[in-house]
């Protein structure tokens, strides 16, 4: 069965979303990231480093944009202004794809993002012509305004980047999937599958993690988990869970037993 | 022939005057494919490489896709 969706103007099969960072390797980066089924790939801009080997190898020959569809980030940014111009750079890297994670830091310890700035540089992004999926916090006012702005996704954070805690404010995280109406995807804090699978179960349209692939002893192994577990959690929210009780409620007949 | 006074990702760097951006990336021996050019905080698209001339005092940036989440 298929269960596509759409991110903008954009069809996309899978609803697992992977970074690129923190590999020990370029080759277990391209592995991992196969294994994951992921369509959607994030990448960083940085400066080149000057007197560097001419032959040193680009991500973007390695995991290429004819295979993936990349998704460039504004990581790093603490303005909006900085954001809007680390776009523009990725736009042109990218020949004239729009597609972008918007994150504008608020601390360099925290990482969680400034939302009043986010809020801006969404705002200035679309009017630029920018499809911006935007990495928030999990505050329900925020998402809604931030969908108001035009963003093509709403994506809170699980929990702090790279932190793998996994889902601490489920609750939040249901409100916004209930009230929103653009994809929202669970970015950054998974940990490990049963956090993507609850993110699935809460009603999330796509998951977005890194380090709990590239961090993990087998990024592989793990790579494959995570695809299963964002399937596995995507079909449990469709099926609708059985109602929870205070009680318990026998599964076998309470006639027949042999000793009645 | 003259150099001139530039700052490329924020190191001061002098090269020689009159360069274009293919010019320029030759000169500072970086492959001319995947990566972008800012001129003083505006992209050069890569149809203007050709015809933009780095001149004295100039800002640029040059950046590339790295690995990141």
């Amino acid at each position: 069965m298929s269960d596509s969706f759409r991110i903008g103007v954009r069809e996309f099969q899978s609803r697992l979303m992977v970074g690129t960072g923190k590999y020990a390797n370029d080759q277990l980066a391209i592995d991992a990231i196969r294994e994951s089924g992921a369509d959607i790939v994030t990448m960083a801009i940085r400066r080149v480093n000057l007197g560097q080997n001419k032959n040193e190898s680009n991500i973007l020959e390695l995991i290429s944009p004819d295979e993936f569809t990349i998704l460039p980030n504004t990581a790093g940014c603490y303005t909006a202004d900085e954001s809007v111009r680390t776009c523009k750079l990725a736009r042109e890297l990218l020949g004239g794809h729009s597609l972008v994670k918007l994150e504008v830091i608020g601390d360099k310890n925290t990482l969680l993002p400034d939302m009043p700035e986010t809020l801006k540089a969404a705002k200035d992004l679309v009017k630029e012509g920018f499809e911006v999926m935007v990495y928030c916090t999990d505050d329900f006012d925020y998402s809604i305004a931030l969908e108001d702005a035009g963003c093509v996704a709403v994506m809170p954070l699980a929990a702090p980047i790279g932190s793998g805690r996994g889902i601490e404010n489920p609750q939040a995280i249901e409100a916004i999937v209930k009230r929103i109406q653009v994809p929202v995807i669970v970015d950054a804090g998974i940990g490990t599958a049963s956090d993507a699978t609850l993110a699935m179960e809460l009603g999330c349209d796509g998951v977005l993690l890194n380090t709990a692939i590239a961090g993990a002893q087998n990024p592989v192994l793990m790579a494959a988990a995570m695809r299963q577990a964002v399937k596995a959690g995507r079909s449990a929210y469709l099926a609708g869970r059985m109602p929870k009780s205070d009680q318990a409620t026998a599964s076998s007949p309470i006639e027949g037993v042999i000793n009645s | 022939m003259k150099d001139i006074q530039v700052s490329i990702n924020a190191e001061s760097k002098k090269i020689p005057e009159n360069l274009n951006i293919p010019q320029l990336l030759n000169f500072l021996e970086l492959k001319d494919d995947l990566l972008v050019v800012e001129l003083n905080e505006e992209v050069v698209m890569r149809a203007d490489w050709e015809t933009t001339t780095v001149g004295e005092g100039d800002k640029l940036e040059i950046v590339k896709a790295i690995g990141g989440g």
